[in-house]
């Protein structure tokens, strides 16, 4: 605070030394005829030795509490180096909001990073600023400018003055980008949920162990569309670890464990699974029927269609080059049968699935099971499911690799301090205005009072 | 009226005046001083003579003064004063030059007072800032943690204090939260008779975190009575490249390293301590030979095996010296690295960088050595700290610090 007090004063004291100088030879311009004028300004010690001393120290203090409040500001570049950002979207789509660099949250997450003391996030939140970096225009289209660079400044307060500048910042921008990470980007985790297959049907074990490996081939599949060229620390690539796990689910779920349980009548309890198969059928063919009638429904209203309304009907428009071509336009007998062909196909799968459980139903109806067809069934569902935690695992960690890989890249972080170039820039200029003030001072001196 | 013209018309009056001193004065002046002195200028009021004899000036003044005087007045027809220089080098000083001798050198005194006080003032206030430290703050990732993971580490504090039993240091180390503490070497001057503030700093330590203490060069010249480079190893423990055990170094004993474990700390001589931070499994190995003649050649087995076993632990490196990240190149040193010993430098020049250590001299930094800071060990952060020592004078633009390094899972 003192420093700042005492930067100013001395550049008030050259300034009032300059400008009062400047008025005395202003107001005493007159007293002197032009000879006398030339005589002065010629004959003035522009060199004089006092005077360069003076102004060095009066440089060097000046220096000296400028480098002190310099240091109380510093300034951060945070650049967003996803491809969203060109579009003003943070990584997931949703609109990016600058003004979260130093929201609350991130601010209290940096003082309990840096265990600040004695600052509140209000205090703290007073001290920071945050613009684009590039600003645009909205006059005209080609001044429209979406940043991804934005700079937060920090510029100490009373408050705030004993905090250390550069680890504000620090704080600030590394908070913000955990915090970006956290909201905006890593939501995949392990699913710890611990199963008791004990107490599952041993077909529903098959779905379970399905619906898991297929939930694996989807984060692994959308990881591949990201970057299919990305190569783990494994050698391995997103679409190669797919290209196993399908494997895996065809040849251990679907093909052994699966035709295991179907050819031999594994089931816990018989009839109850009978039962329950039997009810899914009933369901099953309700919507079969549901699904049947849409059906017929939709090939009924085609038949009604008048001939001349299902004729192309052709409309002149035109394409993103802005020519002109002839567009087929949808009429109503194509949406029919678009939702023809839709009720079809599912009327098909409500039929397979009912005769899949039927299928089911005979088998186990049909076959009474050793021991030893349980004894193996149950330890393969162990095999199948300790291959399914490590495909899990290998999943996860190539995606944190990639994750990792993305996201150090993702915010980057550019922080600047005091510019000693800067520094010389201002000392130099604060030099020649204090010699010039001095020196005009002196020069003052000379012109007489009175004429 | 201006008498200064031209030469032709000095050389008439140089002549003139000569002739009428030969007139006026007597043989004997004449004999005397007519060949020590020219007419060098005429002004409107006064005549500069300048005097070259060997005689002093204040004899020539005061025989040939007089003289002059009427012999000027003679020539010029007007009375004016007489500026007597002694002639240096050919030419004579003007009373203008004189001056302007005199105000150059009380300026070059003046700015050297200046300069000389500047540099007072700047150390002072470099050495009244160094009384408290600073924290410097890295970030750094790694795919095998899985929530963040806070090193502090301390160096070459020298048996400095921050506080009364480094009171403030511990309370801000407390405050940070770390999850391992790193103390890289050079903590004391010497471990023999600096234990008891070595162990009462440890026993604070160890009850805020699993804390480490890495050997820096104090402490091994107080402990083994020899360097620890391969040629003073082999030579003590009669080894050479067939028969060379890498244990007979930590089985001398050590009373110093007792009394730290018994405080809470572990030493870490040549080996890894595995840790369970949060969900994460950590191996954290300290190098005691870690001069790089001896550093393979005496840790390598140990080393080997803490790189080679568990690859998913989080490995960090700690050694005093930074030189073994100078001089090797493997495939892998841990995840993080730290080390102290450079102090930053001493002193760091703006723009230039650190200016001196006692291995790499002036600018070390340009010739490639890790003196402080951030650097790149086999692809991952090697961080060189400044030390918390702060009883130098000269250190400057470099005030003691306390490293703070998150690891974070981005």
């Amino acid at each position: 605070m003192l420093t700042g007090i005492f930067q100013k004063l001395i550049i008030l004291i050259v300034g009032i030394v300059f400008l009062a100088s400047a008025a005395i030879i202003f107001f005493r311009f007159k007293n002197v005829n032009r000879t006398e004028r030339t005589q002065i300004f010629k004959t003035a010690e522009y060199f004089n030795a006092w005077i360069i001393m003076l102004c060095f120290i009066t440089t060097m203090t000046y220096g000296l509490f400028n480098h002190y409040e310099l240091k109380k500001s510093v300034h951060a570049i945070v650049s967003l180096n996803y491809s969203e950002a060109s579009q003003a979207l943070n990584s997931n789509g949703t609109r990016y909001n600058m003004a979260e660099i130093i929201s609350d949250e991130v601010v209290d997450r940096a003082i309990k990073k840096g265990a600040l003391e004695d600052v509140t996030v209000k205090q703290l939140k007073n001290c920071l600023v945050v613009y684009p970096c590039v600003q645009g225009g909205v006059g005209d289209e080609s001044e429209y400018h979406i940043s991804t660079e934005f700079a937060v400044e920090y510029h100490a307060s009373k408050d705030t003055n004993h905090l250390d500048s550069e680890n504000v910042i620090k704080l600030i921008t590394s908070a913000y980008k955990e915090y970006y990470i956290e909201k905006y980007i890593d939501n995949f985790k392990l699913d710890e949920k611990e199963l008791d297959f004990e107490k599952m049907e041993y077909m529903d074990i098959v779905e379970y162990f399905d619906k898991e490996t297929k939930a694996i081939l989807n984060y692994l599949y959308g990881m591949a569309e990201k970057n299919p060229s990305f190569v783990t620390s494994n050698n391995s690539t997103f679409n190669s670890i797919a290209g196993k796990v399908y494997q895996f689910k065809e040849t251990q779920i679907n093909q052994n464990l699966r035709s295991l349980i179907l050819q031999n009548g594994i089931v816990r309890d018989k009839n109850s699974y009978i039962d329950r198969l039997s009810y899914k059928n009933k369901n099953v063919d309700f919507d079969r029927q549901k699904n049947s009638a849409s059906y017929n429904l939709c090939n009924q209203a085609i038949d009604m269609y008048s001939e001349e309304m299902t004729r192309v009907v052709l409309v002149p428009t035109w394409d993103q080059a802005g020519k002109y071509y002839m567009g087929r336009t949808k009429v109503g007998v194509d949406e029919l049968s678009v939702l023809a062909t839709n009720y079809s196909n599912y009327v098909a799968s409500n039929e397979k699935e009912i005769m899949d459980n039927n299928l089911v139903i005979e088998k186990i109806s049909s076959v009474n099971p050793d021991e030893q067809f349980y004894a193996s069934a149950n330890s393969l569902i162990d095999s199948i499911y300790a291959s399914i935690k490590g495909f899990e695992k290998e999943a996860i960690n190539a995606g944190r690799e990639f994750s990792s890989h993305r996201m150090n890249q993702c915010i980057a972080v550019s922080i600047y301090g005091i510019s000693i170039m800067d520094e010389l820039k201002t000392l130099v200029l604060f030099a020649a205005l204090t010699y010039a003030a001095f020196v005009l001072c002196r020069i003052a001196k000379r012109f007489p009072k009175k004429a | 009226m201006e008498f200064r013209n031209n030469i032709d018309e000095m050389e008439k009056y140089q002549e003139q005046l000569k002739e009428l001193f030969e007139e006026i004065g007597t043989d004997d002046l004449y004999d005397k001083w007519a060949d020590t002195f020219e007419l060098e200028r005429v002004d409107e009021k006064q005549v500069l003579i300048s005097y070259h004899g060997i005689f002093s000036i204040k004899e020539f003044k005061k025989e040939c003064k007089e003289t002059l005087l009427f012999c000027i007045y003679s020539i010029t027809g007007q009375q004016k004063k007489i500026k007597i220089a002694k002639k240096r080098n050919g030419k004579a000083f003007s009373p203008k030059t004189k001056k302007n001798i005199r105000a150059v050198k009380f300026f070059v005194l003046g700015m050297l007072f200046v300069c000389i006080a500047t540099a007072v003032i700047v150390v002072l206030c470099n050495y009244i800032g160094n009384r408290n430290f600073r924290e410097t703050f890295y970030s750094t990732s790694s795919i095998k943690v899985d929530s963040r993971v806070r090193v502090i580490q301390l160096s070459d504090l020298h048996k400095s204090s921050y506080g009364k039993n480094n009171k403030n240091l511990l309370e801000r180390i407390e405050a940070l939260a770390p999850d391992i503490i790193l103390c890289t070497g050079d903590m004391v001057n010497s471990a023999k008779t600096d234990a008891e503030f070595a162990v009462a700093l440890a026993q604070e330590l160890a009850k805020i975190a699993p804390s480490y203490y890495i050997y820096g060069n104090n402490e091994v010249e107080s402990i083994y009575d020899f360097p620890l480079n391969q040629n003073a190893l082999d030579k003590k423990f009669g080894f050479d490249d067939s028969n060379r055990d890498e244990t007979a170094l930590l089985q001398i004993e050590d009373s110093f390293e007792q009394k730290l474990e018994a405080a809470g700390v572990k030493v870490l001589k040549n080996e890894k301590d595995t840790i369970q931070v949060k969900t994460m499994t950590v191996d954290v190995y300290g190098v005691l030979t870690s001069n790089p003649s001896s550093f393979w050649s005496y840790s390598e087995k140990s080393f080997g095996e803490y790189i080679g076993t568990n690859p998913d632990n989080l490995k960090i490196t700690a050694v005093h010296e930074p030189f073994i990240f100078e001089e090797f190149v493997p495939e892998f040193w841990g995840d993080l690295m730290v080390c102290g010993h450079t102090h930053g430098g001493a002193m760091r020049v703006p723009v230039l960088g650190p200016l001196y250590t006692h291995e790499g001299g002036l600018f070390p930094e340009r010739s490639g050595d890790f003196v402080y800071g951030r650097y790149d060990a086999a692809g991952k952060p090697l961080i060189v700290s400044s030390g918390l020592e702060n009883s130098t004078l000269l250190r400057i633009n470099n005030q003691p610090e306390l490293v703070v390094i998150d690891i974070n899972k981005f």
